[in-house]
C-alpha cells in the first residue's frame, strides 16, 4: 500500500495529456486572407482629415434584396427623364450588394494585409435555400472605423439627417463640417468592397451547406451568377464574376431568363487565395454598407401631410407597374385597358446622405398599396387636396 | 374467534437475516457525482464493486461515467473510468450494514472537445476537434448503508466527498451511488 500513491502519482505525471476542459479558446473555423491596395489619404473626405484613420476589413453577409419596381425600372430604363433622375438620386443600385449582418472584423496592417478569423458561421437568417442545400454570400468591406469600436456599423437611409457627423465629410447630408465644429456622430466610412454590385466585377465569399443546385429557383434570385459553370463548393469558397449589364439583369428579373455572366470571367477558389480589394472613394461604395428599407420589392407610400423638399429630384410616377408600362407585349395580357400615362404618385428623392432613399406620396391609399380597398388616407376631395400637389388626382384601377 | 388468531407471528425470513453472515458483498448500480476535472456539471454512469469482511474489510470498485458541458465555442465531454482499492469500517445495525468506505486509486479520463459549428463545415473542420487522455490519482470517502431485502439480495446507498489531483492541484468533488447488493 505504501507504494500505491507514489506509483499513481508517477502514472499521472507520465500519462497525462493536457486537459483543456471548459477553456473557451475560440479557435477560428476558417481564415480569409485579404489584401487592401491603394492610398487612403487621397480618398478621405475633407471633414475627416483631422482624424486618425482606423482602417479595418469586415465580413458582411448579404441580405435577400428585391428592389421595388420603381427603382428597378426607372434606374435602368430611360422612360422618363424626371423619374430616372429620382431613381438615380434616391434608389440604391438595384443589383448592388445589400448588407444584412456584420461578421468578423480585423484591422488592416500597414502593408495592407489582413486575415479574417471566422469564429462563427453565418446563421440561418442570411442563408437561402433548404436545410440540405443553402447558401450565403458575403462581401468584405474595407472601412475607416471612425469611432474605433472595432466593428462596422451599417448605415440606414432613415439616419441620413439625424445629426451632424454621420455623413461623408462629417456633416449632415454629406457636407463638410466647418473647421470649428466637432462631429457628434462618427459614422464608419467604407472605402472598398470585394462585392459591390452584380453589375461590376466581384469577389464574394460564399458559404454553402450541402450541395449547390444551379437549377434551384431560389438561387436564381439571390445574387444570381447564372452563366458561371461552377457554383460554390461546400463550406467556404471565393467566387468571382465579371458582372453583367443592368438591362440584362432587369430582363432576367422580368422573367426573360438567360445567362447573366460571361463564363470566362467566372472562377471558384478556395480560401487559400487572397481577396484583393482596391480602395476607392467612399461615395462610390457607400451603398454596400447601407442596410434596411426597400428590400421587400414593394413601393412604400406616404401621406402628403406636408410639402416635400422640392430642391431634390421629384417626378410624378405611376402606382401600377406592369409590362404594359414598358410597352412589352405579353401574351394573354390586354394592355388596351392599361393607362400608361396615369401618374398619381409623387416620387421625391431624399436629400444626399450616407444612404439613398426616396418617398412616394399618393393622395389616397395605404402604405403598401396605392389602390387598396380601404384607404388609410384620402386627400382627393377639393377641400383636402394640397394646393401644391403637382400630380394626377386619381389612379387607374 | 377465528382459528388463526391464536397462531404465533411468523419470524423474519431466515434467508435474509443470514445474508449478512457472508464475508463477501458484491454490488452494482448507478453512480453520479462531480466530474473529476471538468469543474462543473454532473457525471453519470454505472459502478460496481466487491467487498470482503474479515479482520480487515477490503475490496475494489470500478465505475464508468461521463459528462458533457458547453461553452460558447466548445462541447467538452469527459469520460471517466474510476478504479479504486477500498478499505472499510462497518458494523451491522439491525438488518443492515452501515459504514465508512475509503477508496483510493486512479481515474482514467478521456476528454473530447467538439468545436461548435464545425460539423456544419464538414470534414474540413473536424480537425479542430481535440481529444486527450489523463490518468488522475483520486480518492473518495463514502458513508454507506447496505440492506438485505430479499434473500441474499438487497440495496446499497453510498455518498461522500472525493478528491482528484489535476494538474498538480487537489480538486475536490463528491460522489453518490445507488446499487443492487448481493451477498454470495
Amino acid at each position: 500500500m505504501k507504494y500505491l500513491l507514489p506509483l499513481l502519482t508517477l502514472l499521472a505525471v507520465g500519462c497525462q495529456d493536457k486537459l483543456l476542459g471548459l477553456t473557451d479558446n475560440a479557435v477560428p473555423l476558417v481564415h480569409i486572407k485579404v489584401k487592401v491596395t491603394g492610398d487612403l489619404q487621397q480618398l478621405r473626405p475633407p471633414g475627416t482629415l483631422g482624424e486618425t484613420p482606423h482602417l479595418r476589413v469586415a465580413l458582411v453577409w448579404g441580405a435577400v434584396y428585391v428592389p421595388d419596381p420603381f427603382c428597378a425600372i426607372y434606374q435602368v430604363l430611360p422612360l422618363d427623364p424626371s423619374a430616372t433622375a429620382v431613381a438615380q438620386a434616391g434608389c440604391r443600385d438595384v443589383f448592388g450588394f445589400v448588407p444584412a449582418q456584420v461578421g468578423e472584423s480585423v484591422a488592416v496592417a500597414a502593408d495592407g494585409s489582413a486575415t479574417l478569423d471566422l469564429i462563427n458561421l453565418p446563421n440561418a437568417a442570411v442563408l437561402v435555400g433548404e436545410v440540405t442545400s443553402r447558401v450565403g454570400y458575403a462581401s468584405i468591406l474595407v472601412f475607416d472605423d471612425r469611432n474605433d469600436n472595432g466593428t462596422l456599423e451599417l448605415h440606414r437611409a432613415a439616419q441620413r439627417n439625424t445629426g451632424p457627423g454621420g455623413g461623408p465629410g462629417g456633416g449632415p447630408g454629406g457636407a463638410p463640417l466647418p473647421d470649428s465644429a466637432t462631429p457628434t456622430v462618427k459614422g464608419d466610412f467604407v472605402y472598398g468592397a470585394s462585392f459591390i454590385s452584380m453589375t461590376q466585377p466581384d469577389q464574394r465569399i460564399a458559404y454553402l451547406e450541402g450541395t449547390f443546385d444551379a437549377n434551384n429557383a431560389l438561387y436564381g434570385l439571390f445574387y444570381p451568377r447564372t452563366g458561371c459553370a461552377a457554383g460554390p463548393t461546400t463550406g467556404f469558397s471565393i467566387l468571382s464574376a465579371g458582372g453583367f449589364p443592368a438591362l440584362l439583369g432587369l430582363q432576367a428579373l422580368a422573367g426573360a431568363g438567360g445567362d447573366l455572366e460571361d463564363p470566362t470571367t467566372c472562377s471558384v477558389k478556395t480560401l487559400d487565395s487572397t481577396v484583393t480589394i482596391p480602395l476607392q472613394a467612399t461615395e462610390t461604395v457607400r451603398d454596400a454598407a447601407c442596410s434596411g428599407g426597400g428590400t421587400s420589392g414593394v413601393v412604400r407610400y406616404a401621406e402628403p401631410k406636408s410639402q416635400p423638399d422640392w430642391l431634390q429630384p421629384w417626378a410624378c410616377v405611376p402606382v401600377k407597374y406592369s409590362p404594359c408600362l414598358l410597352g412589352i407585349p405579353i401574351p394573354g395580357q390586354d394592355c388596351s385597358k392599361f393607362d400608361a400615362k396615369a401618374r398619381p404618385a409623387l416620387a421625391v428623392a431624399a436629400a444626399p446622405g450616407d444612404c439613398k432613399g426616396n418617398t412616394h406620396y399618393v393622395l389616397k391609399g395605404c402604405a403598401t398599396d396605392a389602390n387598396c380597398d380601404a384607404p388609410q388616407w384620402d386627400y382627393t376631395t377639393p377641400a383636402k387636396k394640397p394646393v401644391w400637389w403637382p400630380c394626377d388626382v386619381g389612379s387607374t384601377p | 374467534m377465528p382459528a388463526w388468531a391464536d397462531e404465533p407471528v411468523a419470524p423474519p425470513a431466515t434467508a435474509t437475516a443470514s445474508a449478512l453472515e457472508s464475508p463477501w458483498r458484491v454490488d452494482a448500480g448507478l453512480l453520479t457525482g462531480l466530474p473529476a476535472a471538468l469543474g462543473t456539471g454532473m457525471t453519470g454512469g454505472v459502478a460496481a464493486g466487491v467487498l470482503h469482511a474479515g479482520t480487515w474489510t477490503w475490496g475494489a470498485r470500478a465505475s464508468y461515467s461521463q459528462a458533457t458541458e458547453y461553452t460558447t465555442t466548445w462541447a467538452t465531454t469527459h469520460r471517466e473510468i474510476r478504479l479504486r482499492a477500498v478499505g472499510a469500517l462497518q458494523r451491522q445495525i439491525g438488518r443492515g450494514v452501515v459504514g465508512l468506505r475509503l477508496g483510493a486509486g486512479a481515474t482514467a479520463l478521456y476528454e473530447t472537445r467538439a468545436r461548435a459549428q464545425a460539423a456544419r463545415l464538414g470534414d474540413a473542420a473536424t480537425s479542430l476537434n481535440t481529444s486527450a487522455w489523463a490518468l488522475l490519482p483520486g480518492a473518495e470517502l463514502e458513508g454507506f448503508i447496505a440492506l438485505p431485502v430479499v434473500g441474499p439480495f438487497g440495496l446499497g446507498l453510498s455518498a461522500g466527498p472525493s478528491v482528484h489531483l489535476v494538474d498538480g492541484s487537489v480538486t475536490p468533488g463528491w460522489l453518490a451511488q445507488l446499487t443492487a447488493v448481493w451477498w454470495p
